[in-house]
Formats: structure tokens, C-alpha cells, sequence
């Protein structure tokens, strides 16, 4: 055969190969990329999205009217190693000392094996008491499971509709574009279905509070446009119809809450 | 190479015996629920897939680099290339001794790692152990087509050697540490990532990277197809490239 044909078809035969599996490999590359976004355990009805970073620990939040549920990367919890992990899996209890000073678990805590939903196995926390930026919940019973080194912790609902979210591809990845990663907290709350927002998006970096909120009237809009203009620390940044966006020093928030706990003492 | 596989062998027997113990006191630390026979015997064989990933590396430049090179150094082409026998017939045949060579090497380390497991446990995850060797088995085929490849760019059988070393240990991690960094993750299109899956299918634990993942059940399906479909892009890439070079090789 002619030296240049056998190069060709060896060629030929290579790339007849290699282009279908390299498509296949992105194909599955992409996907494992989708199951490596928190985003993609949260459902996709769920009605308020957020995102907390503290102190180098940071999770997301979802929540609806029946679930809820906090999604954790054990990838991304800060300083990572065996023994975190191995204490938040822990047979006999959590130690405090394991987590940063500001989330206290208590020692009574314990986990164990509560059922199999469709191949994950779904754990309760009995007793689970623990405080978290001033939030202080005691004696809960929370639910968890893995999936992909993903710790999802949540209500029984919302870890029941965290997985039917995986398997369904039913989730919220499609809402990433509202939370801000790079804030302390991100929070978006929408199709809440009252009478006065429609919707509303936050961020807190430091201090600093940029937000936007969606009334569906202009009665409450006008409330809300009086009552930050004239809050210290406050400014609107834009009006247009029915969406206001406004920008906040949260120490004034703090301030005006320590007043009006003065005024309610006197 | 036998004698280096008898001592990593016998080294991984003596610690697998010596600090058994180690593995159970990381896991009792775990929910006990979960905490089975077979998931100890599954932590066990992760660990002996660690040190198994590189066997099929070093066995592969022992074998697969001077198998072509060797034959311009040693002026031994002059011999083979004026034999009536169609090159890549000649070269497929040195693939096959090599990809043989290297398989009976690497068998010998698996074989001991089941023997200990079920000496220690009692028991083997079985279906976990035989994807563990068809991946081993498939990696050994793409790890050696590499060096197959890298062996008919050089006429020196040094120079073989050490580039398939530099770009598989330095190259590939000097990406990984680079892609890591800037997106906090592996790239699963290098050939050594590709080749984690063979202990990952035991204990989905990547600690190769600056954020770790660690999961105590085995690597998801689309992550075994994705490595899979890695080796089979290098296999099929370098055993073409290899062919076309080889097929131009002038004796010398």
C-alpha cells in the first residue's frame, strides 16, 4: 500500500476514535461539573436561595413553604480535614471544639442511619442543638445525606425534594445568576406570593448592603421609599416602576434596632 | 522490575498487617451503621490502589521506551527493518510483549492486594476489585501506547526514558497544580487523573488537589466512564501517532 494511504487511514481511524470519545468525555465532564455546583441539590421550587460565607465556612440555603435546607461543599469547609469531616459523621457526638467558635454544637448530638430513598441514604440528627451567627436552634431533628462530597442538611421534605431535584435535574442551577458567591451573604427570595413584593435580592459584603426588591404595587413602593430615605446610612441607588435598588450600611440597621430597643424600655 | 514489585509488594503486606488496626479506628469514628466489613476491606484496597496507580507507570517506561528507540541506538534496526515483515506488524508485536510484560507486573501486586484483603477481612468487595483491574488494565494499555509514542521521537533510549517520566510526573501534575489553583478543581482530560479512578472506585477520596473531596462510597458510573474515555483518547491518539513515526523510522 502507498505510504501516504496507510498514513492517512491510520489517521482516519484514529480520529474516527478519538472524536467521538472526546465528545463523549466533555459530555460527561459537563455533567460531572453540573453535580460539582451546590446549586444542583437545591430544587428547583425552591422560594428563597442564599448564600452564606463566614469566617471561611460557607454554605447555601434553600427553602420553601413545606422544606428546607443547607447544602454544604466538604471540599470548600475551611481548613479541611479528616477530623471535621469525621465530626460531623461522628457516631458518639460532635465536639464543639472541631468547628469555629461561633457554631457551638452540642456534645449530646448523634447521628444514625434513618432510611434508603432511592439509593441515598438519608440520616437524622437527634437533639441538635447549635448556634450560628446569633441563631440559636436547640433540639432539632435535621436529616442529612452525601452525594458527589456534598453534605445536604435540611428538613425530611427537603432532603426528600434535594434528591428528587438530582434525579430529576429539576434543580436550581438555573438561579446561580442571583446569588453573589463572592458576598458574605446572598440571599434571593422569590415567588413568595403575597400582596407586596414580588421578589428580592441581596448581598452583604462587610458592612455593606446592596439590594434590590420587585413590588407588585406602588403603594408599598412609595412606603418603602419613604421609610430608606429617610434611614441614616441608606441610599437609593435606582427606581424603576415597581423595582427599587437601594444600598445600606447594615450599622445603621443595628443602630436604629438598639434606639428602638431604648424607646421600647423607657 | 520483578524484584522492585516483590518488595513494594511485601513493604504494602507488612503495613497493611502491621497498621490494620489504623483503618479501623479512622472508621469507628464514623456513623457504625455504615460502617461494614466490606467498606474496611474497600479502605484497605484504596490504599493499595494508591501505590498501584504508578506500578503500570514505571513498568511501562521499563518496558514500553527502549522498544523502539533501543533498536536506533543499538543498530538492531538494520536487521529488523530489512526483514519482510510490514512495520506495524513488528510494532504491534512489541506492544503486545510489553502490554504483557507490564500486565503480568502489575498482577502480581493485585493478586497480593486481594490475597491480603480477604487474609485481613475475611472478605473482598469483589465487584469493586475486578472494575479495579479492567481500569488497571485499560490504564496499563494507554500508559504504555504513551510511551510507545514518546519511544519513536527519539533515537536514544535515554531520552525516552526520561521524557515519558518529566511529562507524566511533572508535566501533568506542574497542569494539575495550575488548574487546580485557578479553578479549584482536577482536569479530568490528564492521563494521571484518569488513572485516580482505579483506587477512587473503592473510596471516592481525591486528595490531589487543594480542595479535597471525600466521599465514603465508590466513584459515580460517569465518573469511571469519563476516565475511561480519557485512556481510550491517549491509547488510541499515541498508538496512531507511535505508528505513523514508527513506519518513517530510518535505521541509523
Amino acid at each position: 500500500m502507498n505510504v501516504f494511504l496507510k498514513r492517512l487511514l491510520i489517521i482516519a481511524i484514529a480520529l474516527a476514535v478519538i472524536a467521538p470519545a472526546i465528545y463523549y468525555a466533555i459530555t460527561l465532564n459537563n455533567a460531572n461539573q453540573r453535580q460539582s455546583d451546590p446549586l444542583y441539590y437545591a430544587p428547583s421550587d425552591t422560594n428563597v436561595l442564599g448564600y452564606v460565607n463566614y469566617n471561611g465556612t460557607h454554605f447555601y440555603v434553600y427553602a420553601n413553604n413545606r422544606s428546607y435546607g443547607l447544602i454544604f461543599d466538604t471540599s470548600s469547609l475551611s481548613n479541611v480535614n479528616f477530623s471535621r469531616i469525621s465530626s460531623l459523621m461522628h457516631g458518639n457526638g460532635m465536639n464543639g471544639s472541631t468547628f469555629n467558635s461561633s457554631s457551638n454544637f452540642t456534645s449530646k448530638t448523634n447521628i444514625s442511619l434513618y432510611a434508603d430513598y432511592k439509593d441515598y441514604n438519608i440520616y437524622v440528627i437527634r437533639n441538635l442543638s447549635f448556634a450560628f451567627i446569633g441563631l440559636s436552634i436547640t433540639n432539632q431533628t435535621l436529616y442529612l445525606y452525601e452525594s458527589n462530597g456534598f453534605i445536604v442538611l435540611g428538613n425530611l421534605n427537603g432532603i426528600y425534594e434535594s434528591i428528587n431535584a438530582t434525579l430529576s435535574s429539576r434543580n436550581a442551577i438555573g438561579y446561580s445568576g442571583y446569588l453573589n458567591s463572592s458576598a458574605n451573604v446572598s440571599m434571593a427570595v422569590f415567588n413568595v406570593g403575597n400582596k407586596i413584593v414580588k421578589s428580592v435580592y441581596f448581598n452583604l459584603t462587610g458592612n455593606n448592603l446592596t439590594g434590590s426588591i420587585r413590588f407588585l404595587n406602588y403603594t408599598y413602593e412609595s412606603y418603602f421609599l419613604s421609610a430608606i430615605s429617610n434611614m441614616k446610612g441608606a441610599t437609593i441607588i435606582s427606581v424603576h416602576d415597581f423595582n427599587v435598588k437601594f444600598k445600606l450600611d447594615i450599622r445603621s440597621l443595628i443602630s436604629a434596632y438598639d434606639l428602638m430597643g431604648v424607646l421600647n424600655a423607657q | 522490575m520483578l524484584a522492585l514489585i516483590i518488595i513494594i509488594s511485601g513493604i504494602m503486606s507488612y503495613f497493611s498487617f502491621r497498621y490494620q488496626s489504623k483503618i479501623n479506628t479512622f472508621l469507628d469514628r464514623f456513623d457504625s451503621t455504615t460502617i461494614t466489613t466490606s467498606l474496611k476491606s474497600r479502605a484497605l484496597d484504596y490504599i493499595w490502589s494508591f501505590v498501584l496507580v504508578d506500578i503500570p507507570v514505571y513498568a511501562a517506561v521499563f518496558f514500553g521506551s527502549p522498544s523502539i528507540s533501543s533498536e536506533i541506538e543499538d543498530r538492531t534496526a538494520f536487521h529488523i527493518f530489512s526483514l519482510p515483515v510490514g512495520r506495524m506488524t513488528i510494532l504491534s508485536a512489541k506492544y503486545a510483549a510489553a502490554y504483557a510484560a507490564t500486565v503480568l507486573i502489575s498482577l502480581i501486586y493485585i493478586i497480593l492486594e486481594a490475597i491480603i484483603t480477604i487474609r485481613i477481612y475475611g472478605t473482598i468487595d469483589m465487584s469493586s476489585y475486578l472494575l479495579s483491574l479492567m481500569l488497571t488494565l485499560i490504564f496499563i494499555a494507554s500508559v504504555l501506547a504513551f510511551t510507545f509514542f514518546i519511544s519513536s521521537i527519539f533515537n536514544r533510549n535515554i531520552y525516552a526514558y526520561i521524557t515519558v517520566l518529566i511529562i507524566y510526573f511533572l508535566v501533568f501534575n506542574a497542569v494539575d497544580v495550575i488548574t487546580s489553583l485557578l479553578y479549584s478543581t482536577t482536569s479530568p482530560f490528564l492521563l494521571n487523573n484518569a488513572a485516580n479512578i482505579i483506587m477512587e472506585v473503592f473510596v471516592n477520596i481525591n486528595l490531589f488537589t487543594f480542595s479535597p473531596t471525600i466521599s465514603l462510597s465508590p466513584a459515580s458510573a460517569s465518573k469511571i466512564f469519563l476516565a475511561v474515555a480519557v485512556m481510550i483518547i491517549y491509547l488510541v491518539a499515541s498508538l496512531a501517532a507511535a505508528t505513523v513515526l514508527f513506519e518513517n523510522k530510518e535505521a541509523k
